[in-house]
């Protein structure tokens, strides 16, 4: 058996629009939209362990963007201007950084739907400290080393917090390593998340998408996490070079940016054909990125064709 | 259409619908307050006879699809005025008649389906479609929207309309890639499944519409291109495609590209047959962007966006003045030099879109006295 699990924000539902916007434009209460936010994130939750998902997510329904609830909810900085989320057409509010950020991650939890998790195996998602350093505007350290340092050790103390909520797995997403690659990036961004990871005590990934991971991977198949991930639909497959080792192989062959259902056969045959080429004993298959960028009903039949996958492909050691 | 006097201004997107608009065209009955608002504005406006947009919005029963294109009529009346009264060199309607830019088109072209919401940013959504057969458009669209402005306005019109690229960017792609099953990595065969779905809207959607606009009076016509630089890799396509939509097409054509990084459309962009850029700049503060356009040699005329359409703070006018000139002086040719908002201003209230429209106006003015004075 492969496992099988999410790797970011799930779409809302149309009754979750329909009241987020009515929210909006102050005709929704607010203790009702948090009440419809806790029942749609149960359902999430029952969707991925009907789908036979190894881990869950409450399907992030709260988060307005990946970046937010840090950028929101922690001293010296506030979100600031809209901005397009990588090349999608999609967009997230770029944290601007006013102050010191204290290692205050423990806000994350306000965002996180625990009565829904409870009683399942869940894992959560946080922005890699390279990614949201990357993408804030710093309006004060003007030293982007101190910068990456601070986030990262903001980042552990979310991490950290999620772990003690009963978290039994973190992923670290980093698409900016892939979608804006730059020289030195892989070391730097490498040793910021080893920072965040060390001694955290469960299992960890980095994942990236939006980009063509093939430059990277065999530098990311070295860092200190247990499993790494990428978006297939961004990479060229013949350029897929590295060992897997000891790592789980996260292979992004489920299109999270397109409505058209993959075929769960051809799908594993993927699969198998890149954990191959790695070499990869053990794997795992995922959404090449959020599904957020599909309606809920799409998303929904992926995530039931992503346990299809999971069921076909050749057993292999369980991570 | 080109103007005598420098840093003509434009609007180059949608503005808000007002409440008494939309609860119009849904057939619901206005509130006090929205009828004060229509009152308030048609006063402002000075727009007589609106006895009958009220009595269209408060009659009793069923609204019929007449009545409901004459609120429309009177929407878009309300739009032009509105730019008008700003002080706009070039007006529309504000798109006053369609849904948003993305849902409208799509409606009116055969082969796609919708399936729901996703998130654009925040608490906000749109529509997003997928194709699922090959495109063939019904019928042109926005011809009788523009025989409308045309009639109505007092100022010279331009008319936009979304472009290949960003109908096909912003769809689900089921139809097209389907019929490339056979290229197995999965990358190329999304590239070669966007190029073709983008060149059929261009050929099959977009130019016959382009022609019969312009056979309808279209002087000016503004292509959408939201999303032009959002897969660099793509630009090609974007080029290949917006040079096969306004292929024969004689009017004036302008690109609106917002939120993008324009380095990224360089050096294909020089490729595509468009007369006039008009681009953001206010939200990235990046007006030294402009002198990209200088390095390539890109002569065409810029629409300089001095106006950020996601914040209530109302630029001064000596703000915009001063980044006109800015971008006048890097680029050493003030003759092309547009002033327009970011782009659209339908997220602002109609006070607060009126007084940036006004500011951005008084700004051009008094970069044009800085300009006469110097020279």
């Amino acid at each position: 058996m492969a496992t099988a699990h999410l790797v970011g924000i799930f779409p809302r539902s149309e009754e979750l629009v329909t009241a987020t916007r009515a929210y909006e434009r102050g005709r929704y209460d607010a203790a009702a939209l948090d009440r419809l936010f806790a029942e749609e994130a149960r359902r999430v939750v029952a969707l991925q362990a009907e789908a036979g998902l190894d881990y869950v997510t409450d399907g992030l329904l709260r988060w307005q963007d990946l970046l937010r609830p840090l950028s929101e909810g922690v001293d010296g900085m506030h979100p600031g201007p809209v901005t397009r989320w990588f090349d999608n057409n999609t967009f997230y509010r770029r944290p601007v950084i006013g102050g010191w950020l204290p290692p205050m991650g423990e806000v994350v939890l306000r965002y996180v739907d625990r009565d829904a998790l409870a009683g399942h195996r869940w894992k959560a998602i946080l922005p890699a400290p390279w990614t949201f350093a990357m993408l804030a505007e710093d309006d004060y350290y003007a030293d982007e080393e101190a910068l990456l340092l601070d986030v990262a050790d903001l980042i552990r103390s979310a991490a950290v917090a999620l772990v003690e909520a009963g978290c039994a797995y973190v992923q670290f997403s980093d698409p900016v390593l892939v979608a804006r690659p730059r020289e030195g990036a892989v070391e730097r961004a490498g040793r910021a998340l080893a920072r965040v990871v060390e001694g955290l005590g469960v299992r960890t990934a980095v994942h990236t998408c939006f980009g063509d991971v093939a430059p990277v991977l065999p530098a990311l198949l070295e860092w200190p996490v247990d499993e790494v991930g990428f978006d297939l639909f961004a990479t060229t497959l013949d350029r897929l070079e590295g060992r897997a080792g000891s790592k789980t192989v996260l292979v992004g062959a489920l299109d999270g940016r397109n409505s058209l259902l993959e075929d769960p056969v051809r799908t594993a045959e993927t699969v198998r054909r890149v954990a191959d080429r790695l070499g990869a004993e053990r794997v795992g298959v995922v959404p090449s990125c959020d599904l957020e960028f599909l309606p809920w009903p799409v998303a929904a039949e992926k995530v039931r064709r992503l346990g299809e996958v999971k069921r076909r492909l050749a057993p292999a050691p369980v991570a | 259409m080109t103007m005598a006097k420098l840093f003509p201004t434009q609007e180059i997107g949608s503005l808000a619908k007002p409440a008494w608009l939309v609860k119009g065209v849904r057939g619901e009955r206005p509130t006090p307050e929205d009828l004060a608002e229509l009152d308030r504005w048609a006063a402002r406006l000075a727009i007589p006879g609106t006895e009958e947009l009220r009595a269209l919005l408060t009659a009793e029963g069923e609204r019929s699809e007449a009545d409901r294109e004459r609120i429309r009529d009177w929407g878009a009346l309300f739009a032009i005025r509105f730019l008008e009264a700003a002080g706009l060199d070039v007006v529309y309607d504000g798109e006053a008649r369609r849904v948003e830019m993305y849902e409208y088109p799509v409606r009116r072209i055969e082969g796609f389906r919708f399936y729901g919401h996703v998130r654009s940013f925040d608490n906000r959504y749109y529509r997003k479609a997928a194709v699922v057969d090959r495109v063939r458009l019904r019928e042109p669209f926005h011809v009788d929207e523009l025989r409308f402005v045309r009639q109505h306005a007092r100022r010279p019109v331009k008319i936009p309309i979304t472009g290949p690229y960003t109908l096909a960017d912003w769809s689900f792609n089921e139809y097209y890639l389907q019929q490339l099953e056979d290229i197995p990595d999965l990358r190329a065969r999304n590239y070669e499944a966007k190029r073709r779905f983008t060149l059929d809207l261009a050929r099959e959607v977009i130019r016959p519409t382009l022609l019969a606009l312009e056979a309808a009076g279209a002087t000016w016509i503004q292509i959408d291109e939201p999303a032009a630089a959002t897969h660099p890799e793509e630009v090609p396509i974007l080029v290949e495609a917006f040079n096969a939509a306004v292929d024969g097409v004689r009017a004036k054509k302008s690109i609106h590209i917002c939120y993008s990084d324009y380095r990224l459309l360089y050096p294909h962009l020089l490729d595509m047959t468009v007369d006039h850029l008009a681009l953001e700049f206010k939200n990235t503060g990046d007006y030294d962007i402009v002198r990209l356009f200088k390095a390539f040699g890109d002569r065409r005329e810029i629409g300089l966006g001095v106006v950020d359409v996601h914040s209530d703070v109302i630029e001064t006018p000596e703000e915009i003045r001063d980044k006109v000139l800015q971008a006048a002086r890097t680029l050493e040719a003030p003759e092309r030099i547009w002033v327009n908002p970011d782009c659209g201003l339908r997220t602002r209230t109609w006070d607060v879109a009126f007084t940036k429209l006004q500011h951005m106006v008084a700004g051009a003015e008094l970069a044009r006295q800085a300009v006469g004075a110097a020279a």
